[in-house]
This record gives C-alpha cells, sequence and structure tokens, in this order.
C-alpha cells in the first residue's frame, strides 16, 4: 500500500461495512491508502480472521484499522457498533454501506419464498438505513460527510433471477437520491456504485470460471473481467474533497457493460 | 490518483471557464495539456495560470473545421508524441425564440457540440489504438437527459408572437454528446480506450457570471441539494477521475456533477 506524500482523506475516520473480504475489503484498504482511518464491519464470526488479517495489514502500513462485528438488522447492534468506532477512532465522516446478503443462484421470482424476501430486504435495505440513522447524526453537526451506497447493475439491467436482491439494491438507488437531497444542507453527500460483474470467490456459485468470464466478457465493452480495486478506485474518488459537488448519483462500474 | 506525469491531454475549449479549469487540473497533476481554442489571447491567459515548467502547448483552433482539428493534432503529436487524453469541453449555445430559431444557429450548436466531439475523437483515436489506451472524457451536461421546465427556471422570457426564449439546440446537442459517448464506449473498449461523459450542473464561470439575475440564481441554489452552485475545479475534478488509469473499468457512463441537481 503506497502512501502518498499528503493523503487525501488524512485525518478522516471511515467506517466500510462488509469489509472483511472482496469490494468491502479493496473500499478499506483503499481508504486507508488514501490516509483514513478505517472501521472494518463484519457480519458474522466466520468472517472475524479475515477482518482481522485486514486489519493488520492495515495497521503494518502505517494506518489505523479496528473491526466491528454487528448484524446490521438489529438496531441495538448497529448503535454499539457506531459507538465502539467513534470511542476508538473517532465519528466517522465516511460511510461506506457495502455489506449485503449475498444471494447466488438465479431462482426465479416466484420461487423466492417470502420469509427469503423479508431477508434479504431486511438486510440489504433496512441494514443499510440502520447504518445511516447511526452514523449521520454526527456527520450532521459537523456539516460534513459522505455516504456511498453499493448498487447492482442488475437493477438497470433487469436481470432474471433473484428478484429479491436487485429489488433490494434498487431500494438503495432511490434511498440514495432522497438522503442527497435531505442531507444536502448539511455538507453531506450520497451517491450510489453502481456495481457490475467484479470477480470474487462468490462466482464459483456458478459454475466453471472459464465459462462465467466468457458469457460476461461478451457482455462488458471492457474485456477483461471486474475487479475490487476497480470500485474501490470511485469509492476513494467519491469519499474525497474533490467530490464535493457530486451528490444523489448512480454511478456505474461495469466495464460498459449496461451502457444507460 | 497518480501517473498522468507523461499522459498528454488534449483540452478543447480551454480559453475559459469549464475548459481553462480542466486544463489547469491536469496540469497541476503533470499532464502535458495541449489547449485549443479559438480566441488567442484566452489561450494564453490560460497557460499563464499553469504552474511555473509546466508543458503546455496553445493551439488556436476552431474545432467545428477539419482542417483546424487536424494541423491541431498534428501540432500536438509533433510536441509531445502522444496523446492520452481528449477532453472535448468546447460548447457553444444559442438562446433564441423558439418559433423564430434560426437553421444557422442550430447548425452552429451541433457543429462545435456534437460533430467537433465526434471529429476530435476520431482524430486521436488512431494514436491511442496504436498505444493501446487512452482516455476520452465529453463534457456534457444535466440538460441532456433533462427538460428544461419553465416552472423552475424561466429566466429567458416569453417574446410573445415568437414565443418563449429557449435552447433547443444545446439541449439537443448535450443529449447527442451523452449517447455519443456511449456508443463511441461500446466501439474502443477493445483498444484500452475508454469514453465517458461529465454532466455539468449549475457551475459559475466567468461567462454564466451576470447572465443570470441574483433572483433566479437564488432559486437555482435552493433546488440545488447541496445549496451552491458548482465550480469549474470541481467538474475538473471529476474529468481527471475518469482520465486516470484507475477508472479502466468505467466506460460509456455519465457522471453529473450537479450538487444534485438533476434529481429533481
Amino acid at each position: 500500500m503506497s502512501q502518498a506524500a499528503h493523503p487525501r482523506l488524512a485525518g478522516e475516520v471511515a467506517l466500510v461495512t462488509g469489509a472483511a473480504r472482496n469490494i468491502g475489503a479493496a473500499i478499506a484498504l483503499r481508504l486507508a491508502a488514501d490516509g483514513a482511518a478505517v472501521a472494518l464491519h463484519y457480519h458474522t464470526g466466520k468472517s472475524h480472521d479475515d477482518a482481522e488479517a485486514l486489519a493488520a495489514r492495515i495497521r503494518g502500513a502505517g494506518g489505523a484499522a479496528m473491526t466491528v462485528v454487528a448484524d446490521l438488522a438489529d438496531e441495538a447492534a448497529v448503535a454499539a457498533m457506531a459507538e465502539a468506532v467513534r470511542s476508538a477512532l473517532g465519528a466517522p465522516a465516511i460511510l461506506v454501506c457495502n455489506a449485503a446478503a449475498s444471494v447466488v443462484g438465479a431462482r426465479p421470482w416466484n420461487e423466492i419464498a417470502p420469509e427469503e424476501w423479508d431477508h434479504v430486504l431486511r438486510a440489504n435495505v433496512t441494514g443499510t438505513i440502520l447504518c445511516l440513522r447511526a452514523l449521520c447524526p454526527s456527520m450532521q453537526r459537523r456539516g460534513r460527510g459522505r455516504v456511498i451506497l453499493t448498487g447492482s447493475v442488475r437493477s438497470p439491467l433487469g436481470l432474471a433471477g433473484n428478484a429479491h436482491y436487485t429489488a433490494s439494491k434498487s431500494a438503495l438507488e432511490g434511498l440514495g437520491r432522497v438522503l442527497a437531497r435531505e442531507l444536502g444542507g448539511d455538507g453531506i453527500t450520497v451517491n450510489t456504485i453502481v456495481i457490475g460483474a467484479i470477480r470474487t470467490p462468490a462466482e464459483a456459485a456458478y459454475g466453471d470460471p472459464g465459462a462465467v468470464d466468457r458469457r460476461l466478457l461478451e457482455c462488458q465493452s471492457v474485456k477483461r473481467r471486474g475487479l475490487p480495486e476497480d470500485v474501490a478506485a470511485l469509492a476513494g474518488f467519491l469519499a474525497s474533497g474533490e467530490a464535493g459537488f457530486i451528490t444523489g448519483q448512480c454511478i456505474t462500474v461495469d466495464g460498459g457493460w449496461s451502457m444507460r | 490518483m497518480t501517473g498522468f506525469a507523461n499522459r498528454v491531454a488534449v483540452v478543447t475549449g480551454a480559453g475559459s471557464g469549464i475548459g481553462r479549469a480542466i486544463a489547469l487540473d491536469l496540469s497541476q497533476a503533470g499532464c502535458p495539456v495541449a489547449i485549443l481554442g479559438r480566441r488567442s489571447e484566452a489561450l494564453d491567459e490560460t497557460a499563464g495560470l499553469l504552474p511555473a515548467g509546466a508543458r503546455c502547448l496553445a493551439l488556436p483552433a476552431d474545432v467545428t473545421l477539419a482542417d483546424h482539428r487536424a494541423e491541431a493534432v498534428a501540432a500536438v503529436l509533433a510536441r509531445f508524441s502522444r496523446i492520452d487524453i481528449l477532453v472535448n469541453n468546447a460548447g457553444v449555445s444559442a438562446i433564441e425564440p423558439l418559433l423564430s430559431a434560426s437553421e444557422a444557429e442550430w447548425r452552429r450548436v451541433m457543429a462545435t457540440n456534437v460533430e467537433a466531439a465526434f471529429f476530435m475523437a476520431q482524430a486521436v483515436l488512431p494514436g491511442m489504438r496504436a498505444q493501446g489506451r487512452g482516455r476520452i472524457v465529453n463534457i456534457g451536461s444535466v440538460y441532456g437527459a433533462l427538460a428544461l421546465n419553465p416552472a423552475h427556471y424561466d429566466s429567458f422570457g416569453d417574446t410573445g408572437a415568437a414565443g418563449p426564449r429557449r435552447q433547443p439546440a444545446y439541449h439537443t446537442s448535450k443529449g447527442a454528446v451523452l449517447n455519443l459517448t456511449r456508443d463511441l464506449a461500446a466501439a474502443v473498449a477493445r483498444w484500452g480506450v475508454t469514453v465517458n461523459a461529465v454532466s455539468p450542473g449549475m457551475v459559475m464561470t466567468e461567462q454564466s457570471e451576470g447572465l443570470l439575475s441574483p433572483e433566479v440564481e437564488r432559486r437555482l441554489s435552493e433546488m440545488t441539494p447541496v445549496g451552491r452552485f458548482g465550480r469549474p475545479a470541481e467538474i475538473a475534478h471529476a474529468v481527471r477521475f475518469l482520465a486516470s488509469d484507475e477508472a479502466a473499468f468505467i466506460t460509456g457512463e455519465e457522471l453529473r456533477v450537479d450538487g444534485g441537481w438533476s434529481i429533481w
């Protein structure tokens, strides 16, 4: 991790949810490389070791990091997480809501049980709102903040399958626009990164990796697979002071797939 | 965002406003910059603002003219040997009564905002293709995808017989720029070139200052979630991000820099 001479997020505190692996981890590493002290949220004990290893890696590179575990669908747990971060690192001015209930496969809409709808919507939408409720008031008091939500290219593309996941991500796009308006006067920007196909280990559920690559590269204009760092680069920019006039936007990182 | 040191940037419409800010920002990041514009004294002013020791080539040119484009691109290649970044910023508008808007003005706006953007891209793409890398950033507008709602913004007035004063060619041209961006992006990704648009919202430049009445300026600020107009430098920062190596997986995208104005 290279540290710039005058890192653009020096003195900032960031909370990244779902930071133990993949895209969340890349975003956390990026914000840390840009000088922010980073709180790494993870959801369950099975991510504990990954989150701790990431925190150690950030500290080893001269950065500041801590880990926090919480079920984001539980209001009390989210409040405790926010308090733990505030007392250890200070109140975050940067919140990256990356955590999401992961859904693999491509079941049709009418094979998804109502309980699964509730679970995914609660984790992805309510979980995000609970984080905002816990973290935004301190940003409002200071008159400064950056909120980054994570959407999915499944929303603009309307890809078949897993309608509950797509519906939850579409909800965040609307939520982001509303909050941009409601929080704009407090110096807080709210944007949604609409994420395309990023290569992660979870892809194994979709079969032969070579076949997955071929299918996706046919769709994308950019003929290489997306990487977590591609998303992290945009998150780093949106979190910076240079992006203060960008808010309420859904910005797509998909290698020229959706082209909307 | 590093790695601009030997990236040669060409910025059209660099004699004022947003184009000047983009040239300045890319130059500060380390790019050798070629600045194009119709007025050489305005380009000299821009050049004078660049950091000491900046590599800059000021090229008076009208980008609506094929021979000017060809000469300018040849001059950049002769001086800097390569072109890594093209920023199609040159843009004009025509505000006319709707029912008497002229063909001449329509064509002038399309020639600058749309045709020049495509043909500048066409002129630099062979080099980018050979390099296997390039960045094209087109300056769009929030009006590329949205109608100007007179209920919110009626400052241009109504002439009566000739109808309301509007800028149909400008809005049409910016819509065209957005789809040109997507279409080019799909075509040139294979060469390692990304094509994106940055769409400014309400931005205060030396040209727009004084164009709006204080009352309209106040209303537009109130309509903007961040509560203020943007600064040219804020557009430039977005351009620089999309022009950076790390934005390689973003293409065919419109990035609105408008303080949330367009979400109404």
